[in-house]
């Protein structure tokens, strides 16, 4: 099990969200009609529901390296956030250097990550109850990763587990969606 | 605060000369011309047994008159506590079955303080009398066991006093001709002590026809903290009622009286009297406070041990249980565990050089340890052996500990009714909580396998009871279950459906003095893992520490200290999130 939270003290958002720096989920390269079907690498989200506690995948292929990003919207008050991302370790590895956020705040909250095979889990929590919550609503960019990929992978990321508490340790459900990923190398 | 059956212990060598029981007593007492009190007493006893004197404590001023069935007589000081008591000597032993009656005069002006300590008030505009304090004895009390007696209550007040004694409300009041004003009382529930106040006290009534009222000197406390604990009395007074069987008082009286009495409060039958810093600077007591007093209306009045070495489990371990009881009732669970939490904590971690007695230890009396023993440990170990006999089962238990009366309740009884109770014999649990040391240490870990949630637990102490385990899911669904706790290692397989459980919480609500440990150090979810789970409950304790301060709860759980510096701040929250 590894923990990489020294990471998060070089996270860029206080409290706000970074501007993304992926593109939008792939393909972005509609096949010609007339054009050989050739295989196509990229991620196709699963639907999410809107206008409620949602945590969803984006990701997208990037020189061969897949980005993944955990969004949130709709979650208000938040005290405390758990966030499995999962994967099939068969087909994809976290990459050594990999970024997260601070989603709930820098100086007013704690981070943790940790790693097994196939899962990694990111989560934050406000400094106490004295801090009180962070609101989040808007689309949220919430924990960012970078993943390898094997060869001709038809595979899938998952969020499996979202568990999101408010300052007075009540449990709130948050709808989940990943996506199916295609490597092409 | 101890109540009065512990003021019993005055002279603590076994009785020899008295076999005794106070049956009633007219107290007629003149504080119309302070200093003086004079003190008119006519007590009725029966004989129990070969009787040749009746010991009293010291009355106030001295002696004018006293007589033994008509005769006159002489008292002499106590053998074995000159300064504390006396002896009336009968002309002849009296045997089982007779009665006696004794009338005695006394009148004087009486020093309240003793021994560095103040016992009672005396003044021209204020009259304070505890439970027949030694200095001022104004009732007879039997300084052998805990003694009931019926009594009238008749006092002479100038004009303009108001007068609080006995039970209930005056039966009179009469204007005399010297311009001063005779309040005669009645107190015909049978009690072991009698309070007395005097003063031009004003008066706070619960709103809506509640049954509680409040007494105050003007200037003296916030009034607005007064009210507050009046309305608390008038709730909690229908829940005590409900769970301990219905008290022989038409209201709750609470009285502030000046500060330096050597306690913070005692409760009498319905009556409590309190500091007056309960409604000031110290009113973070004023809610356990009156919830603790009250709650001795039964453990203490109607109720209360025969022998004085279990006097302070069932007057004050029973009052302490009952006060959280109560107030959980009434505002929720989570007060009742924040408030047996903060008993727990400060007897695990408060005492002093960590030395320790047992609840029931026959010393326990006289031990320095007595307050974190018997407040703090036993009242929570009376927590534990309700969870393990369950709520309405340990019901049954007060009632009937209660229906024994005054003098009547043993720790024998108390185990034998819990095991009658529960339909399970409960002496060797109840045994380890009462008359056994320390308290476990628990050593945990869960692990899901398939549908079931699979507990281990470890416990080096000597202490079993049943650990309630509470698994919650994503979604906040909980599922409870619970693990028996006996010694060494014991696990437990708690099923669930639905959702994977994603917490696990062992004895969340704080149901014994205890402690639980991670067997990974930082998991306090137990789930083998220390991760954002765990970082979580950890911060939703931030800023919790152990109190240095009696009675105030820090919101200190040494389970999410990880760095054990009783404290629950950024050092635990790095702990985990700086691995």
């Amino acid at each position: 099990m590894r923990r990489l939270t020294c990471l998060i003290a070089i996270a860029t958002a206080c409290g706000t969200e970074a501007p993304p720096m992926i593109t939008p989920p792939m393909p972005s390269a509609t096949p010609s009609p007339s054009a050989t079907p050739m295989p196509m690498a990229g991620f196709t989200p699963d639907a999410h529901a809107d206008g409620m506690p949602a945590i969803w995948i984006e990701a997208a292929i990037i020189d061969g390296r897949v980005h993944a990003e955990l969004r949130g919207a709709h979650l208000g008050p938040v005290f405390g956030l758990a966030i499995d991302l999962a994967f099939d370790p068969t087909h994809l590895a976290l990459a050594t250097a990999t970024s997260t956020l601070a989603p709930l705040g820098v100086a007013e909250a704690a981070y943790v990550e940790t790693r097994v095979d196939g899962r990694v889990r990111f989560g934050g929590a406000r400094r106490g109850p004295a801090a009180g919550a962070l609101i989040i609503d808007e689309p949220t960019t919430l924990a960012r990763y970078a993943l390898t990929a094997s060869r001709d992978a038809e595979t899938r990321l998952e969020v499996s587990q979202v568990v999101l508490r408010r300052p007075d340790g009540s449990f709130v459900t948050a709808t989940r969606a990943g996506g199916a990923l295609r490597s092409v190398q | 605060m101890r109540n009065v059956a512990l003021l019993l212990a005055l002279v603590s060598a076994p009785a020899s000369a008295q076999n005794l029981d106070l049956l009633h007593q007219v107290i007629d007492i003149d504080l119309t011309a302070a200093p003086v009190t004079t003190v008119h007493l006519v007590i009725d006893l029966e004989i129990l047994g070969p009787s040749t004197t009746l010991d009293l404590l010291i009355p106030p001023g001295t002696i004018s008159e006293l007589l033994v069935d008509g005769v006159v007589t002489a008292a002499r000081p106590h053998p074995q506590g000159p300064s504390l008591a006396i002896q009336v000597p009968f002309a002849s032993e009296k045997q089982a079955g007779e009665r006696v009656r004794v009338e005695m005069t006394s009148s004087g002006a009486i020093s309240c303080r003793r021994a560095g300590s103040t016992e009672c008030f005396r003044t021209a505009m204020l009259t304070v009398f505890p439970p027949a304090a030694p200095a001022a004895a104004w009732h007879a009390l039997n300084l052998w066991w805990s003694d009931a007696f019926t009594a009238e209550v008749q006092v002479r007040v100038p004009a303009g006093q108001k007068v609080i004694t006995g039970q209930g409300e005056p039966r009179s009041v009469t204007a005399l001709a010297d311009g001063t004003e005779r309040w005669v009382f009645d107190a015909s529930t049978a009690v072991v002590g009698l309070e007395l106040v005097a003063g031009a006290f004003e008066k706070i009534d619960a709103p809506n026809a509640a049954r509680a009222s409040a007494y105050y000197l003007p200037g003296a406390v916030d009034t607005a903290k007064l009210a507050q604990a009046v309305d608390l009395a008038a709730s909690l007074l229908p829940v005590y009622d409900r769970l301990f069987g219905a008290a022989p008082i038409d209201r709750v009286r609470l009285i502030a009286v000046p500060r330096g009495l050597p306690f913070g409060g005692i409760g009498l039958l319905g009556t409590v009297l309190f500091g007056d810093y309960v409604f000031g600077e110290l009113d973070y007591l004023l809610v356990q406070g009156t919830a603790h007093e009250l709650a001795h209306t039964w453990w203490g009045n109607m109720t209360g041990a025969g022998d004085s070495a279990e006097a302070g489990f069932f007057n004050e371990s029973f009052a302490e249980y009952s006060a959280w009881r109560g107030l959980g009732e009434l505002q929720g669970p989570a007060v009742r565990t924040g408030g047996v939490r903060m008993n727990a904590v400060w007897y695990m971690y408060r005492r002093p050089e960590d030395r320790d007695i047992a609840i029931l230890d026959p010393a326990i009396e006289d031990s320095d340890l007595f307050v974190w023993v018997t407040y703090h440990k036993a009242s929570v170990a009376l927590r534990a052996l309700e969870t393990r006999t369950g709520t309405a089962a340990f019901d049954r238990v007060l009632k009937r500990m209660v229906q024994l009366g005054v003098s009547n309740v043993t720790s024998d009884r108390f185990i034998t009714a819990l095991s009658e109770e529960s339909g399970r014999d409960l002496s060797a649990e109840a045994g380890g909580w009462l008359r056994g040391v320390g308290f476990p240490h628990l050593t945990a870990s869960a692990e899901i396998i398939g549908s079931e949630v699979v507990v281990r637990v470890s416990n080096d102490g000597a202490q079993t009871m049943l650990l309630p385990v509470r698994l919650t899911d994503a979604s906040g669904r909980t599922t409870e279950g619970t693990v028996d706790i006996a010694a060494g290692t014991v696990e437990a397989r708690i099923a669930f459906t639905g959702a994977r459980p994603v917490l696990v919480e062992l004895d969340p609500t704080w149901t014994a003095p205890r402690e639980i440990i991670p067997e990974v150090v930082g998991d306090v979810t137990f789930d083998g893992e220390v991760d954002a789970l765990d970082l979580i409950e950890v911060a939703l304790r931030h800023g919790g520490d152990l109190a240095t301060e009696r009675r105030k709860d820090g919101g200190y759980d040494p389970l999410y200290d990880i760095d054990g510096d009783r404290r629950i701040g950024g050092a635990d929250l790095a702990a985990i999130s700086l691995r």
